[in-house]
């Protein structure tokens, strides 16, 4: 941040300056500074202006920072400099972190020094995120009395393990293994319903069709919270395709690709006709696609249903089964 | 069939000589098949990959 190597004179000039360093609440004044780099003359400046004058400055760099996305049960490091560019060595430092417990400090050559002028010492800190999710933390450079010196925020976001998944369409199962092909297990979510055809997922579920049961079925992404009649009434739907606004299926029964919210309300059965018998559908951020099975050609729409074309490519043999499964 | 940013993905049901099916991988490419990545069960069909 541009405060690096400032002054808490420069930064409170004056009068104002005089009352605030001879106050009660000094040491909390650099605390929580905007951008998180803060001038790092608290020490000198408590004893008067002309004393902050040739203060430290201490500055992380780089700050802020994001470590990104980073897979759960995956660890990502960095290591952050903190450079002094004032005119004297600053305190003896502690360096710490505030906020996420999935942030910690592996190493430090700053804490237990003083960082004199023109120094600079580094603090490696890792991001390492057992579940979902963006989470924070502050770290702080402060000195023996906890005078908070340079803070850095620091973001990551956890993301989900990727994984495969299949239907097993004679026993109802659903397996799930690693995307390394390890850990294979074939009874991940058990329908026992049986007939299982299409399979979608998003980041936080699954969905399947059922032609033993003519449902659509969901369960959360770790197999929990299963319900075999998330979608009743889907009777001949076999391929399924999920947005983040809708669940897709095509009917074999009726040659119709259908539509409902990803709540599993608001079906409509007749969103799109194909030419025939269909059993595929997918779905990209603009388009849904589908398999005319006798025509042999793959259909287009807008994803709002309209501009339907049944020969978006065509060919020679039925697009469906060996194709898209 | 599914994909990610790496690879493809495919059901491979069962034969007579093979009792199980597979769930078969190769790179985005077309290279690296291997139609044995995951055994399966009898009839598989639907296959996805979580994001």
């Amino acid at each position: 941040m541009a405060l690096a190597g400032r002054s808490l004179r420069t930064l409170m000039s004056g009068k104002a300056a005089r009352n605030r360093v001879g106050g009660p609440s000094r040491r909390r004044i650099a605390a929580a500074g905007a951008g998180g780099v803060l001038a790092a003359a608290m020490v000198a400046a408590a004893a008067g202006p002309a004393a902050a004058a040739g203060s430290p400055a201490l500055a992380f760099t780089p700050s802020p920072f994001n470590y990104g996305q980073v897979t759960a049960g995956h660890i990502a490091a960095h290591t952050f400099t903190l450079a002094n560019t004032g005119a004297t060595a600053s305190p003896v430092l502690s360096v710490t972190l505030a906020g996420s417990a999935k942030f910690t400090i592996t190493a430090s050559t700053c804490t237990g020094t003083s960082l004199g002028p023109g120094k600079s010492c580094t603090v490696t800190v890792r991001f390492a995120p057992a579940s979902t999710g963006t989470v924070t933390t502050t770290l702080t450079a402060a000195n023996p009395s906890h005078m908070v010196l340079a803070t850095d925020a620091l973001t990551g976001t956890g993301m989900p393990v990727s994984h495969i998944y299949w239907a097993n369409y004679g026993n109802g199962e659903i397996g799930e293994a690693n995307l390394n092909g390890t850990g294979v297990n074939q009874d991940f979510i058990n329908t026992e319903s049986g007939g299982l055809e299409g399979l979608a997922v998003t980041a936080s579920h699954i969905y399947w069709a059922s032609s033993g049961t003519g449902t659509i079925g969901e369960a959360n992404l770790n197999g929990t919270g299963v319900n075999e009649n998330f979608i009743k009434d889907a009777g001949g739907a076999i391929g399924l395709a999920v947005n983040a606004s809708h669940i897709y299926w095509a009917n074999n029964s009726t040659g119709k690709i259908e539509e409902a919210n990803l709540n599993g309300t608001g079906v409509i059965p007749n969103f799109i006709t194909a030419t025939g018998t269909t059993d595929e559908v997918r779905v990209n951020a603009s388009h849904i696609y589908w398999a005319n099975y006798d025509a042999g050609t793959i259909g287009e729409a807008n994803l709002n249903g309209t501009g339907v074309k049944q020969n978006r490519t065509s060919s020679a043999r039925p697009p469906t089964r060996t194709g898209w499964r | 069939m599914a994909l990610n940013a790496s690879h493809i993905y495919w059901v491979n049901s069962s034969t007579e000589l093979q009792p199980s099916g597979t769930i078969g991988e190769a790179n985005l490419n077309g290279t690296g098949v291997n139609q044995n990545f995951i055994t399966a069960g009898t009839s598989p069909t639907g296959v996805a990959v979580s994001p």
